[in-house]
């Protein structure tokens, strides 16, 4: 189902969260809101899902208004920030809740709702668990119920808030392709929010960049990545730094031993080596403006440039970037 | 307990000044409060078990625990919904007021019980505000069991919305909005999951409040006019019995609120160890 958001409003006392939002999730598709904090990001996420209202504009579920619809009647599977599992039940009683609490006309029987339960602790990998309370599960197993908590009510659209941001980095990126995976196999319109450029540009389909309540730019990853529509957007999808007065990334920045003078020939000195990991981060300062740049060269490179800190470079840039502000 | 997984604190005391210490706490909690209560059942059972037994059956002391039951039994169930209702605006809710509204829920332990009593006496007494208007309704509410209610349900108000402000501040709102999107009603939401969430510290609400009412004096001795065998609860039979000379009687009735307050000690106890367990 499609999800659509048109010309939302919302102010908290005198703060405005969200200026005139507007954007479309299409059927199947995975979409990453992603912004800095305070950026606005959970409370439109909790808009779409009724647990918030907007000041003015509207929300679509098919094209079909749901601005007032009730969070309970708006059949959508959201996953908290830090889980919100039911502390007082077990996990199979957590997953069964949105089940049990149904009205009686619709609510599976007891047989129907222990097979249901089953397959997803089979989906989520934790069917020996069944019996745990939350409060004995690590992080990653609370996420994953929470998940499937969210699930077994067959959501029309899949809402999650900072699905990895409480977890340690390797869990994170293994729940990040699990997560991708199970999207293809069960293709329900979802949307996650998130703070971690790599994340939403390694899993979404789409990506919104959002900051001070407004939408700076939607698209996919390669496309927001390589044509970024202004400073902001290019800062917050990898680190940038200014060179000659423009934006350019740390690994295009080219340096070189060959300091012979020439028309567009800039010299600097090496003034920090960070050579831990696969890209080696040199820091540079100009000599004739004294300004600091950061660059990126590959640990091969490195060798052959053999560089010391002190060392007598000339740099230059292989693509920069100028925004009209 | 043992000493391991104790914390050790470093101390920097001599060990006289520690041994001093402890034996003025030790020496003042058995002289002050185990001496007493030890007191009130060794003159209760002075006289032996039948006169026991005859003070407590008698019938104005009958009456006087028949009535404090049940002003307590309209009292507790009263201030369970008030608390409910209280600590779930306050912490739920942002809205104008929401301080003023902390700070007046706390009026009740702020204020002298007789003070509390007087209010009363002052707006629905014969000389009060609505004294007149109830008069002519044929309605009394001074010396008489409404009033008996009124002041009871005032001085035990805070107890449970105190203790599960905290609790439920603490517990926060997600697990229930996360009920709301699974499609609970909001009596479903309060049911499965608020209040097996609050169950622990809402007992030992319960359980203070109770105590409380069983066992006020001030509010009620300024409201209930103390009628033999109509308007007097446990605590004012005890003092009538007292001030007629009657020791014995009076600490066989004292008794049983001695009792109630070393049983509500006990649960209190579990209940503290329960809250804690549930707001983890």
């Amino acid at each position: 189902m499609s999800i659509e958001v048109r010309n939302i409003r919302k102010t908290f006392g005198s703060f405005e969260v969200l200026r005139d939002v507007s954007l479309r999730v299409e059927d199947g598709e995975l979409f990453a809101l992603l912004g800095p904090s305070g950026s606005g990001k959970t409370s439109l996420l909790r808009i779409i899902a009724g647990l918030e209202y907007p000041d003015s504009g509207t929300i679509h579920f098919n094209e079909e208004d749901a601005t007032k619809a009730a969070a309970r009647e708006r059949q959508v599977g959201f996953v908290f920030q830090h889980y919100a599992l039911f502390r007082h039940m077990t996990v199979f009683e957590n997953i069964a809740f949105g089940l049990r609490v149904r009205p009686r006309e619709t609510r599976p029987n007891e047989h129907t709702i222990r097979e249901k339960v089953g397959k997803l602790l089979k989906l989520i990998q934790l069917t020996p668990l069944g019996d745990r309370f939350p409060s004995q599960l690590s992080g990653g197993q609370r996420q994953r119920v929470a998940l499937a908590r969210a699930l077994a009510v067959e959501p029309r659209v899949l809402l999650l808030d900072e699905p990895f941001g409480a977890l340690d980095a390797r869990v994170r990126k293994e729940l990040r392709r699990w997560l991708r995976n199970l999207h293809d196999e069960l293709h329900v319109a979802s949307v996650f929010v998130t703070h971690d450029q790599e994340e939403a540009l390694e899993v979404a389909d789409r990506v919104a960049i959002m900051q001070h309540g407004r939408i700076e730019q939607t698209g996919a990853p390669a496309e927001v990545y390589d044509s970024p529509a202004n400073a902001f957007v290019y800062g917050f999808l990898g680190d940038m730094t200014l060179f000659n007065g423009e934006f350019v990334r740390p690994h295009d920045i080219e340096i070189s031993r060959d300091t012979g003078p020439g028309p567009t020939a800039v010299f600097a000195t090496v003034n920090f080596i960070g050579d831990a990991g696969g890209l080696v981060r040199i820091e540079v300062r100009r000599e004739d403006t004294g300004e600091e740049i950061q660059a990126e060269i590959t640990r091969e490179r490195y060798r052959e440039l053999a560089l010391r800190v002190g060392d007598y470079v000339s740099i230059a840039a292989r693509h920069s970037r100028v925004f009209s502000s | 307990m043992s000493a391991v997984g104790r914390k050790r604190v470093p101390r920097t005391e001599a060990r006289w000044v520690r041994w001093v210490l402890i034996s003025l706490a030790v020496g003042l909690t058995i002289f002050f409060i185990v001496l007493p209560l030890a007191a009130v059942f060794i003159q209760a059972f002075d006289k032996g078990w039948a006169v026991w037994q005859a003070a407590v059956t008698e019938e104005n002391a009958r009456k006087a625990i028949f009535l404090s039951l049940m002003v307590t039994g309209i009292a507790v169930p009263l201030n369970v919904v008030f608390g409910l209702a209280a600590a779930w605006a306050i912490t739920r809710f942002q809205f104008k007021g929401r301080n003023l509204l902390l700070t007046l829920i706390d009026i009740p332990f702020g204020v002298s019980p007789v003070v509390s009593g007087l209010i009363f006496v002052l707006v629905f007494g014969a000389q009060g505000w609505l004294g007149p208007w109830l008069a002519d309704r044929d309605i009394q509410i001074i010396f008489a069991v409404p009033g008996i209610v009124l002041a009871t349900v005032f001085v035990t108000f805070p107890f449970v919305a105190r203790e599960l402000i905290p609790l439920m501040q603490s517990q926060g709102s997600e697990e229930e909005e996360a009920a709301i999107v699974l499609g609970a009603t909001a009596w479903q939401m309060f049911r499965r999951v608020t209040l097996p969430n609050i169950k622990w510290g809402l007992l030992y609400g319960v359980v203070l409040c109770t105590a409380r009412s069983l066992g006020e004096f001030g509010a009620v001795s300024v409201v209930s006019g103390h009628i033999r065998g109509l308007t007097n609860t446990i605590p004012l039979h005890v003092e009538i019995l007292y001030n007629e000379y009657n020791y014995t009687a009076a600490f066989a009735v004292a008794s049983l609120l001695s009792v109630v307050a070393v049983v509500t000690l006990l649960l209190k106890k579990v209940l503290e160890w329960k809250t804690r367990e549930a707001r983890t």
